[in-house]
């Protein structure tokens, strides 16, 4: 923190390059978040930078004691919301959840959990490895993704929904933590 | 709405996540989820796996993402984000519009109806309505201008709650006899338009120490409760109470007057001000309170979201002024339960546990960091600041984890705003007023007793020994030397008289005194005193009325908070050196 501390003084006195290095750490949890909030990866890129460029103007608005990272979540809150009500005049669905799960701002991937999840996510294979890193990693959406896998639309949004229970069972296994049920 | 099965709400829930959920479905999901705690943990691990996924994604596309970025501030020429989203721009009913017409039509119609109205005539009772004192203050003035201030009643004590932590050495049920002997017959329905006399409160002599005064049995404590409660109810019946700001000093009121949490008032309150925006510092902190004393686990969500209001608005100087939403609140979690339904409608009034007899709370078991996360103004008033620190003790209590540069700045504050009034020796001791101690103002009782409280929970806080700070001491012997429990004592500041703000002082005396952990104030029963007065100027509508002004409904709702002894003890201080 201290050295976070250090890039952010630096860069409120101009230097992008040191606010560059603050911000670095914190974009994955942005994009998660934004895209939580939005249901858009495209949109999410954008809102990240969009949130990063509002970030480094008001820098000076950032207090000391201030968490940079939840700040930076704030922007991103209201950024995302706005980009939402571009796409869909639906309300946000499951919102204390998403609250909840972005609380701690610390990057999810890289606690045991995480990295639990990430080495299940690579023992898939097939249409499912295949489904999931079409939508996840390419921002593929599901009605693209079923002809690509000769599948209909509702068939893949089953597949992905059965690919969340085995990542499931498998971190669990790996954890040994208890069933949900 | 249709209504999910379990199996149909997770597979909802993946949908939802895939991007593919109709609108209908997402509200049959969330409501689900309301009421499923099975399902919400079920979609707060698929959330997190999302979570997981999309941050491993963007760690992939980090280089295209931070160049995207390096360029955007380069060329500094942002441009809009929802802009360049595909967007379907969805027209929506100018409702606005509609609404804002209706609204001018209602109030040419109302305002005709009054101008054409006959006036009534000049002596006549009925032509007086109730006094409109607005019982919260006023909107924050420009900082750089001084705030018109009047001793606000609107300020909600605090609740008792029993900490987790040695035994409390206060005792907490009242030491007046409670007996109820008979039940008064209850006073002929008045006329809402007629104003109910305003008694002057009875001068009650300070009496000697160990001679506790005689309480006439008829009038009880106890009864003198209900009676003020039923008050309470019939004006929010008549929807009398038109300020939604004051509904969390009823709300306050009712649950520690033994009303139920299923009653429907209380339900009626709790879920109004579960759906309001945080948006005043007096209404945020009693709200923490009410909200750590129904249930700290259930709520403690909305309760982080409190502190995180407060911390945000605290001043620059450590006060607190009468606040400024905060956008950080949206990021803090909120409990996903909604308040529990109303049960069967009971008769509240007749349901009166002994202080403190709610039962043990449910042990906290996360705890939840709050940090600031803005700078606040550069000042604020003793009265919203003594309310924040009742409001901040109840986060605490409830698992939020504060930072310690906010409490030692307000702890800083209330030190360094103590007036010295060596030149003043009418006054004697050391006390507060509504400024600083170069507010050009001297100390005096609500304000005093307000600081002494606050000092005490900061040292608290801090984990100090509050009965060797030397600040608190001033200010317990500043009460002792100005005691009185028919006036608020001392200089009245803003042009106000002794009698403004008597139940607003006296509430602030019964915290500072069960916070301290004292029966006497100096030499004096500050509770027997206190009650006895209390008894002596009930109206006979149940109400109690400062004579010189106020609210009386919140008048009413301080005199029963200081009857129930409503701030909850603290455990005896650590000691220190």
């Amino acid at each position: 923190m201290d050295s976070e501390t250090k890039l952010l003084s630096a860069a409120k006195a101009g230097n992008a390059q040191a606010f560059e290095r603050a911000l670095r750490p914190h974009l994955p949890m942005l994009f998660a978040y934004s895209r939580a909030i939005c249901g858009d990866f495209h949109a999410a890129e954008d809102v990240v930078q969009e949130t990063s460029q509002i970030a480094y103007r008001k820098l000076n608005y950032l207090i000391p004691e201030a968490d940079f990272a939840g700040w930076l979540k704030a922007i991103a809150r209201r950024q995302a919301l706005a980009a939402r009500r571009k796409l869909t005049k639906a309300s946000i669905v499951a919102e204390n959840v998403i609250e909840k799960i972005y609380q701690d701002p610390t990057s999810a991937a890289l606690d045991r959990r995480g990295e639990a999840l990430e080495v299940c996510l690579k023992q898939l294979d097939g249409r499912a490895a295949e489904a999931v890193r079409a939508h996840y990693f390419d921002g593929v959406k599901l009605n693209e993704l079923a002809p690509k896998l000769s599948m209909t639309p509702a068939a893949v949004r089953q597949m992905l929904h059965r690919v969340r229970l085995v990542l499931l069972e498998c971190v669990q296994k790996r954890l040994g933590v208890e069933s949900l049920t | 709405m249709k209504l999910f099965t379990c199996d149909q709400a997770r597979a909802a829930v993946s949908d939802l996540l895939a991007g593919d959920l109709g609108m209908a479905d997402g509200r049959s999901l969330e409501a689900h989820l309301a009421g499923c705690d099975g399902c919400t943990r079920a979609a707060e691990v698929f959330f997190w796996q999302d979570r997981v996924l999309a941050e491993l994604t963007a760690g992939d596309r980090l280089d295209t993402i931070m160049g995207r970025i390096r360029a955007g501030i380069a060329n500094d020429t942002p441009k809009a984000v929802t802009d360049r989203v595909r967007a379907v721009r969805v027209p929506r009913p100018r409702w606005g519009m509609a609404a804002a017409a209706a609204a001018i039509f209602v109030v040419a119609v109302v305002g005709a109806i009054a101008f054409l109205r006959p006036t009534p005539p000049a002596t006549g009772v009925a032509a007086q309505p109730h006094r409109q004192t607005p019982a919260f203050p006023a909107p924050v003035a420009p900082a750089n201008e001084k705030p018109v201030i009047h001793d606000h009643p609107e300020y909600v004590p605090p609740p008792p709650k029993p900490r987790p932590g040695p035994a409390v050495a206060v005792e907490q049920k009242p030491r007046v006899p409670d007996r109820v002997e008979k039940r008064p017959e209850p006073p002929p329905p008045k006329s809402p338009d007629v104003p109910n006399p305003v008694k002057q409160p009875a001068r009650v002599e300070n009496k000697p120490d160990g001679v506790a005064p005689q309480i006439d049995l008829v009038k009880t404590p106890t009864l003198a409760v209900q009676f003020g409660v039923a008050y309470l109810r019939g004006r929010m019946a008549r929807g009398v109470n038109r300020e939604p700001r004051g509904d969390e000093l009823i709300l306050w009121t009712l649950i520690h007057s033994g009303v139920p949490e299923s009653d429907p008032d209380v339900q009626r309150l709790l879920t109004s001000m579960l759906e309001r925006k945080l948006e005043k510092t007096y209404n945020v902190a009693l709200q923490a309170m009410i909200l750590e004393d129904l249930d700290r686990v259930k709520h403690q969500g909305r309760i982080a979201q409190c502190a995180q209001f407060l911390v945000d608005n605290q001043a620059k100087n450590g006060q607190w002024g009468y606040g400024e939403p905060s956008i950080f609140v949206e990021s803090v979690a909120v409990a996903t339960k909604p308040a529990v339904a109303p049960a069967k409608a009971q008769k509240a009034v007749k349901e009166f546990p002994a202080a403190g007899s709610r039962g043990p709370k449910p042990e906290v078991k996360t705890f939840v960091r709050i940090r600031k996360m803005r700078p606040g103004p550069e000042g604020g008033d003793n009265s919203n600041t003594m309310y924040a620190a009742l409001g901040l003790r109840a986060c605490a209590d409830a698992g939020i984890e504060l930072d310690r540069a906010v409490l030692q700045l307000a702890y800083e504050w209330w030190r360094r705003a103590q007036v010295r009034e060596s030149k003043t020796p009418a006054y004697g001791g050391e006390g507060w007023c509504y400024g600083g101690h170069d507010h050009g103002h001297r100390g005096y009782g609500s304000m005093t007793a307000g600081g002494v409280g606050s000092l005490v929970i900061y040292n608290y806080l801090l984990n100090r020994d509050w009965t060797r700070d030397q600040n608190v001491k001033n200010g317990m012997d500043w009460l002792a030397k100005n005691f009185t429990v028919t006036e608020n004592p001392g200089p009245s500041e803003h042009g106000g008289r002794p009698g403004a703000a008597l139940y607003y002082y006296l509430y602030a005396l019964e915290r500072a005194g069960i916070l301290y952990g004292t029966e006497k104030i100096g030499r004096h029963e500050w509770y027997p005193r206190g009650v006895e007065m209390l008894l002596e100027n009930q109206q006979t509508t149940g109400a109690w009325a400062s004579r010189d002004g106020g609210n009386e409904i919140h008048d009413t709702c301080f005199a029963i908070l200081f009857l129930r002894r409503a701030v909850p003890a603290l455990p005896p201080p650590v000691a220190t050196k």
